[in-house]
């Protein structure tokens, strides 16, 4: 779905200021994915999730989206309608009078017709949380920033493009409205989009990703599954990343020689580990 | 759009002209401004530009950072040109088609090109190589002598700093709302001319909210940290004039004198 090739980056090229914020990155994303990308702040996540849509075009190496070069000018023009890019902070850029009008931007701006504009902002105010009867005709700048952030999304979800991207969509998030917006992404997910999310929360992409990709200094430092990625406390902390806690019991209890696998995710996988360990006592705590 | 080096950045460094007293720079670029603005003799321009030249050199400015800060106006510059010289009457050296160009408006356009672009030169000098804290120590310091007439000196100061610091931010957060707003389908840069008004409101609208939004901020932080209007304070870093100083100014002085000289004597 989206094909990113030996991507490097440069902001202000030529200037005093000129800064490589990605180097020489390659990328496969599979129609359908789930991928978390994480990294630490300046790690480069928003520059390359930028070049997804065509807001910022390669100063070398080159990025496909469904087999068309972003370079392409009118490529770029239609991009938006299938690769749909919630921004960072995405509620500093409400602008309309009304809640209903907001959602429905971007499925005004695909040509939609009135009636189906209709159905579509309701389903997606729905999905994020937020009564439709309630809320539509407040003003956005009425909301609280989490209810703003949601309004941000439906507008993304309403007009539905193939691929979903979302620029640290949790956070500042309550853990509820957290767990809420995951829910609605893998929903997203098994209606068949292709979803890319940017997160500093390590467990919920445990639980969520079906790949992880790690940025350090503009360069992929780690891609795999969850399983795969989080079994290296010590490499990702070593990159300013969290490390889930089932991961890091595990990874601690194997350095102290138990034969356990470090490669889990819940809570629930860690407890069975445990289990293998010392059967007996295992079941007589509970 | 709004790429490169914006408008009044300050890029750090350790070159001569970032070392000169901020007092200096704004004295010195007053007096250019103002030998360009009375420059009108070949030999005036020529000195001018030799002392552009010499500013540039003693900045360290790569001829693509002067491009990159030109690039914004060369619509004006252009266009400047193009009037000058299909629209001054005199000598017809060749036509295009039913307009003719002048000698006089070669000469005339070519002046006020240059001219602009050492404006613009001298200007973005002077930004690129101050810090806007240094900027406004120095306008508060040169403002001084007017307090005695009642002038709120550093209110000034203070103003023309927070104004400074504040545009690179407001172009940088234009630019993010600009990609965001594209993001879900909204066009700026097509269709006529209604409809390119009607499509700056997802702009302006988030654009304003952010700026009042930080104004509140920026007033909360600086009534906690006890600042009120009109009070006397003093600064941790004194301003002093060293050698350097004079020898630019003393040059500056030179290229204003001997331009008035040209135009008045040549
Ligand atoms: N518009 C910009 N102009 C110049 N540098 C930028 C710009 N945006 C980001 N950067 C720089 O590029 C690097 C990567 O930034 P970014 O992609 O935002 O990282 P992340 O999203 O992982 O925090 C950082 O060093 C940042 O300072
Ligand atoms: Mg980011």
């Amino acid at each position: 779905m989206i094909l990113v090739e030996h991507l490097t980056h440069i902001y202000a090229p030529g200037t005093p200021l000129a800064l490589t914020s990605l180097e020489d990155v390659s990328l496969r994303i599979e129609e359908g994915e789930f991928i978390v990308l994480a990294g630490a702040t300046g790690s480069g996540k928003t520059t390359l999730v930028q070049h997804f849509n065509g807001l910022l075009l390669p100063t070398a190496g080159r990025v496909l989206v469904g087999g068309r070069d972003t370079r392409d000018k009118r490529v770029r023009r239609e991009l938006w309608r299938t690769v749909g890019l919630l921004f960072q902070n995405p509620e500093q850029q409400l602008f309309e009078e009304n809640v209903f009008a907001e959602v429905a931007f971007g499925c005004r701006n695909l040509g939609l017709d009135e009636g189906s504009i209709k159905v579509r902002v309701r389903r997606a105010l729905e999905m994020v949380g937020l009564d439709p009867g309630r809320f539509e005709t407040l003003s956005p700048f009425a909301l609280s920033q989490g209810q703003r952030r949601r309004v941000a999304l439906a507008g993304v979800l309403a007009y539905r493009p193939r691929v979903l991207v979302l620029d640290e969509p949790t956070s500042g998030l309550d853990p509820a409205a957290r767990e809420q917006i995951w829910q609605v992404l893998k929903g997203m997910q098994q209606h068949g989009h292709t979803v890319v999310v940017i997160t500093h929360h390590m467990e919920d992409a445990a639980r969520y990703a079906g790949r992880v990709v790690v940025l350090h200094r503009g360069k992929i430092y780690r891609q795999g599954p969850p399983r795969q990625v989080f079994s290296d406390p010590e490499g990702l902390r070593a990159v300013g990343l969290d490390v889930p806690m089932p991961n890091e019991l595990m990874y601690r209890l194997r350095q102290r020689g138990l034969p356990v696998n470090t490669g889990v995710l819940t809570l629930d996988e860690a407890e069975a580990e445990l289990k293998k360990l010392a059967p007996h006592e295992m079941n007589s705590t509970k | 759009m709004l790429s490169g080096i914006t408008l009044g950045q300050y890029v750090p460094g350790r070159s001569f002209i970032h070392r000169l007293d901020p007092r200096t720079k704004i004295l010195a670029c007053a007096m250019l401004i103002l030998a360009v603005l009375v420059c009108n003799r070949p030999a005036g321009y020529a000195i001018l530009t030799l002392g552009t030249l010499l500013a540039l050199g003693g900045a360290g400015t790569s001829p693509r950072l002067v491009m990159s800060v030109l690039r914004p106006f060369w619509i004006i510059l252009t266009l400047t040109l193009v009037l000058q010289l299909f629209f001054t009457p005199g000598l017809a050296l060749f036509a295009l088609g039913p307009l003719h160009v002048t000698r006089e408006g070669l000469v005339l356009g070519g002046q006020i090109l240059w001219r602009l672009t050492l404006l613009i030169i001298f200007s973005s000098l002077l930004t690129l190589t101050t810090s806007p804290l240094m900027l406004t120590a120095a306008l508060e310091s040169l403002l001084k002598p007017l307090k005695r007439l009642g002038v709120p000196a550093f209110d000034l100061a203070m103003m023309m700093t927070i104004a400074l610091r504040f545009i690179p931010t407001l172009l940088q957060e234009a630019q993010q709302i600009i990609k965001a707003q594209q993001s879900r389908g909204a066009v700026f840069s097509r269709g006529g001319l209604t409809r390119r008004v009607r499509g700056l409101v997802p702009l302006l609208v988030p654009l304003f909210a952010g700026a009042f939004r930080r104004a509140e901020e920026l007033a909360t932080a600086m009534e906690i940290r006890c600042y009120r209007v009109g009070a006397n304070r003093t600064r941790m870093h004194q301003l002093r004039y060293s050698r350097r100083d004079y020898i630019v100014l003393v040059g500056a002085g030179a290229v204003l004198a001997a331009t008035f000289a040209l135009r008045w004597w040549g």
